[in-house]
C-alpha cells in the first residue's frame, strides 16, 4: 500500500464494546476523505487511532508512511488533528493560542512571525487577533482551531466533525479554507454529520456500528440506491406515507419536511399509480416529480436495508 | 526539550494571571488568614480569667496581684490556697491562667544579683488562645518589673517559669504564625496542581496536546515548573511578611528553610497532580483538595500536638507531608534547628515527595488523553 493514510483491519474494543471492527482503507495523497455515519458509529475512535492519540486493539495504520503506534512520536510533525471536542484556551487571545502551538511545534525564528500572520489571514482572523478566544463566535473558534492544527504545515489533517454546531455561512467559509488546503496538496480526513459536506469530499466512507459499510465517490454512493426517486409535495403527509408504503413496487418511503421521498422500481409508471392511490385516499397532491437522490437519501436507504 | 517545557510553563503563567478567581485565592486568602491569625494571637483577648496562689503574702506580692488585676487583660477570679487547687482550676477550664507566687518571692527579688522565679500555668488546649494568654502575662509582668524595680538599681528580672497545661510543646504565637507559611503554600500549590490536568481534560485541550511533539514528561514538568514557581514566590513573600511584617525573628538557616520549602512544594505538586489525574472535573479535584486539607491540617499538630495524638493517628500523620513540613518550619524558624536535627522529618518528607511524584508520573503515563 502506498497511500498517505492506510488502515488494515483497524479495531478498537472498550471493555466489551467493539467501537471499531476491522476497518481498512487506503487514501491517496491529496484526497479529501469524508467519514460519515450516525452517532456512536465509531468515527471519533477511528480518527483518534489514525492521529496516534489512541492505540488500536487490533490492526495497524500508517500515516505518511509511519506506523501510528510504533512511530507515533515522529508522526506528530506530519499530522494535524482537530478533535471533536476541540477547544482553545479561552483565556488566551487568538494570537496567543496560535503562538503557543507554534512554540510547542518548534516553529521558531523568522518563519514563526511570517507563518502566524499568514495563517491568521488565511483563517480570516487577522482583525481579531487580540480578542480572547473564549468570546469568539462558534465559526471563528473552529477556524482558529484549524489554524492551530495547521501551524506546523502538516501533510495530513484529521478533522473530527469540525463544523458541528456552526451556522451554514461559517460552514461554507470553513470549507473554502479546506479547499485552499486541498489545492496546496494537503490530505484531509474529515468526519461530518452534514451530508452536503460529504458531497464535497473526493471519497466518502459510510460508517455504521464500527464498520465501513460502503465506500466510494459521492456520485458512486448515490447510485448505490436501488430504483428511482420520486418527490411528492403534499399537505397530507401522514396519509400519503401510510398509503404509499403499501403500494406495489415501492422500496422505501422517507419523510423530509413538507415532502415525501419515495424510492420505486420504475419511476414513470409508479408515479401515476401513486397519484391515483393518494387521491383516492383523500390526500391533496401539490406536485409529484422524479428527483436525483442526495447522499442523505442514499445514506438512510443504505442503512435501513442492513 | 527544555524549551518546550518553558513554553508550556509560560502559557500556564499567562492563564494563571488571567484567572481572577485563582489570583484572588492566591492574594486574598493569605492576607486574610495571616491577618486573622495575627488578630487572634495578638492582644485580642481581654478578660482572661486568672487564679492566684499567693504564698508570699508580702506587700510586694499584693501589689503584683493588684497590678495584674488593673492591667485590664485579666479578671481575677480565684485566690487559691494550694497547688492542687490551682491545677484543678486550670484543668477544669475555670481559669485560663494561674500565677503562683513562691513564699520567698519578694525577698529573692530584693536580693541584688539574683532573679526571682514566678511560675505561671497557662491553659494550652488551644494553642492560639494559649499564645495570646502568654503574651498578656508576659507584658503585664514586664510592666510590673519596670514599675517596682527602681531605675537606678541593678535590674533583677522576674523569671517567668511558664508551664502549659495539656500542651507539652511550646505553641506560642510565633509558631502559630510560622506554621501558616506552610499552610498557605500548601493550599495554593495543591489547588494549582490539582486543577492542572483535569482542567485541560475538561476543556478538551489535553487531547489536542496529545498530537503535538510535547511528551508526557514535558507536560508534567512544564505544569510542575509553573506550580513550583508560583508556590515558591508565594512562600518567599509570606516569609518576608512574617519576618519583617510580624517581626518574628528567624533563628535558623535561610537556605535550609528555602531548600526544604522547595522539597515540600514538590511533594504537594505530586499530590495535586495525582488528584488531577484521578478526577474527572475541576470541581471534583477542588473538593478532594479540601477534604485532604482538612485531614492534613488536623494531623499537622496545629490544633492538637501530634505527640499528644493516639498512636494510630500518629501513624497516619507520618504520611502527611504537611505534618512533617509544619514540624520542620517550627524547628528551623523558631528554634534554629539544623538539618542534622531534622532528619526524622526530612527523610519522610523526601520519601513522600518521591512517592507522590513517582505515582503521578506512573498514572499519567497510563492515563488516556
Ligand atoms: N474512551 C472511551 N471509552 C469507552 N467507550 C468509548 C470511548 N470512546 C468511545 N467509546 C464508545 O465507542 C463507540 C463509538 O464512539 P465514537 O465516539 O467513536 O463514535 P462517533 O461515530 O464519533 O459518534 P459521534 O457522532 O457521537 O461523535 C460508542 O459506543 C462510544 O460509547
Ligand atoms: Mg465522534
Amino acid at each position: 500500500m502506498t497511500g498517505q493514510i492506510t488502515a488494515t483491519q483497524l479495531s478498537k474494543t472498550f471493555r466489551k464494546n467493539q467501537a471499531v471492527r476491522g476497518v481498512s482503507f487506503d487514501i491517496a495523497p491529496g484526497e479529501i476523505y469524508g467519514l460519515i455515519g450516525p452517532d456512536g458509529a465509531g468515527k471519533t475512535t477511528t480518527i483518534r487511532m489514525l492521529a496516534g492519540v489512541m492505540d488500536p486493539t487490533r490492526g495497524t495504520a500508517r500515516v505518511n508512511g509511519l506506523d501510528t503506534t510504533r512511530q507515533a512520536e515522529q508522526l506528530r510533525a506530519h499530522v494535524g488533528y482537530m478533535a471533536q471536542k476541540f477547544s482553545l484556551y479561552g483565556d488566551l487571545s487568538v494570537r496567543e493560542n496560535i503562538e503557543f502551538y507554534a512554540d510547542i511545534f518548534g516553529v521558531r525564528g523568522k518563519a514563526r512571525a511570517e507563518r502566524i500572520a499568514r495563517l491568521l489571514k488565511f483563517a480570516r482572523l487577522d482583525q481579531f487577533q487580540d480578542r480572547d478566544a473564549g468570546v469568539l463566535s462558534g465559526g471563528m473558534k473552529k477556524k482558529l482551531g484549524l489554524a492551530c492544527a495547521f501551524i506546523h504545515r502538516p501533510r495530513v489533517l484529521f478533522l473530527d466533525e469540525p463544523t458541528n454546531g456552526v451556522d451554514p455561512i461559517s460552514r461554507r467559509e470553513f470549507w473554502d479554507i479546506l479547499s485552499d488546503l486541498h489545492i496546496e496538496g494537503v490530505t484531509i480526513f474529515i468526519s461530518t454529520a452534514y451530508l452536503d459536506e460529504a458531497e464535497r469530499c473526493s471519497r466518502v466512507g459510510l460508517m455504521y456500528r464500527g464498520e465501513i459499510i460502503r465506500e466510494g465517490t459521492p456520485i458512486a454512493l448515490r447510485q448505490l440506491v436501488q430504483g428511482d426517486l420520486l418527490a411528492i409535495i403534499t399537505p397530507d403527509l401522514q396519509i400519503a406515507e401510510n398509503v404509499a408504503q403499501k403500494l406495489p413496487g415501492i422500496f422505501e418511503v422517507q419523510v423530509y419536511g413538507d415532502r415525501l421521498h419515495v424510492f420505486v422500481d420504475a419511476g414513470a409508471t409508479r408515479a401515476r399509480e401513486i397519484e391515483i392511490a393518494l387521491v383516492a385516499a383523500g390526500a391533496t397532491i401539490k406536485q409529484i416529480r422524479p428527483a436525483a437522490p442526495h447522499l442523505q437519501e442514499a445514506f438512510i436507504s443504505l442503512i435501513s436495508h442492513l | 526539550m527544555h524549551k518546550t517545557i518553558l513554553n508550556l510553563a509560560w502559557k500556564e503563567t499567562l492563564q494563571l494571571l488571567r484567572d481572577r478567581l485563582l489570583l484572588a485565592f492566591m492574594v486574598i486568602i493569605p492576607v486574610v488568614q495571616l491577618g486573622l491569625i495575627a488578630e487572634a494571637t495578638g492582644a485580642g483577648i481581654r478578660n482572661i480569667k486568672l487564679a492566684v496562689w499567693d504564698q508570699d503574702k508580702s506587700a510586694f506580692s499584693r501589689d503584683l496581684v493588684t497590678a495584674l488585676k488593673n492591667s485590664g487583660d485579666f479578671n481575677l477570679m480565684y485566690y487559691a490556697q494550694s497547688y492542687d487547687e490551682i491545677r484543678a482550676l486550670v484543668n477544669d477550664g475555670k481559669v485560663g491562667a494561674a500565677v503562683i507566687i513562691p513564699p520567698d518571692f519578694s525577698r529573692e527579688l530584693a536580693r541584688t544579683g539574683a532573679s526571682a522565679t514566678l511560675p505561671v500555668i497557662i491553659d494550652g488546649t488551644n494553642s492560639i488562645v494559649a499564645s495570646s494568654l502568654l503574651g498578656a502575662v508576659e507584658s503585664a509582668i514586664a510592666d510590673l518589673t519596670r514599675q517596682f524595680v527602681p531605675a537606678n538599681a541593678i535590674i533583677t528580672p522576674i523569671d517567668l517559669k511558664i508551664e502549659f497545661a495539656f500542651n507539652a510543646t511550646l505553641n506560642i504565637r510565633w509558631s502559630t504564625i510560622v506554621t501558616q507559611l506552610g499552610f498557605i503554600t500548601y493550599q495554593l500549590v495543591l489547588v494549582v496542581a490539582a486543577v492542572g490536568f483535569v482542567r485541560e481534560r475538561e476543556l478538551g485541550t489535553l487531547e489536542q496536546l496529545a498530537v503535538t511533539p510535547i511528551s508526557r514528561l514535558e507536560l508534567l514538568l512544564g505544569k510542575g515548573l509553573m506550580a513550583l514557581g508560583i508556590g515558591m514566590l508565594n512562600y518567599t513573600l509570606l516569609y518576608l511578611a512574617i519576618r519583617y511584617g510580624f517581626e518574628i525573628p528567624m533563628r535558623g538557616n535561610l537556605a535550609l528553610l528555602m531548600a526544604l520549602g522547595v522539597l515540600f512544594t514538590i511533594a504537594e505538586i505530586g499530590v495535586g497532580t495525582l488528584l488531577s489525574i484521578v478526577t474527572h472535573s475541576q470541581q471534583q479535584a477542588i473538593l478532594m483538595v479540601f477534604m485532604l486539607a482538612m485531614l492534613e491540617v488536623t494531623f499537622s499538630g496545629y490544633l492538637v500536638p501530634t505527640e499528644n495524638m493516639p498512636w494510630f493517628m500518629q501513624t497516619i500523620a507520618n504520611f502527611s507531608p504537611l505534618q512533617h513540613f509544619s514540624a520542620i518550619l517550627r524547628a528551623v524558624y523558631i528554634k534554629g534547628s539544623s538539618l542534622e536535627m531534622l532528619w526524622h522529618h526530612v527523610i519522610p518528607l523526601a520519601a513522600l515527595t518521591g512517592i507522590t511524584v513517582g505515582a503521578g508520573w506512573y498514572l499519567f503515563n497510563r492515563a488516556e488523553w
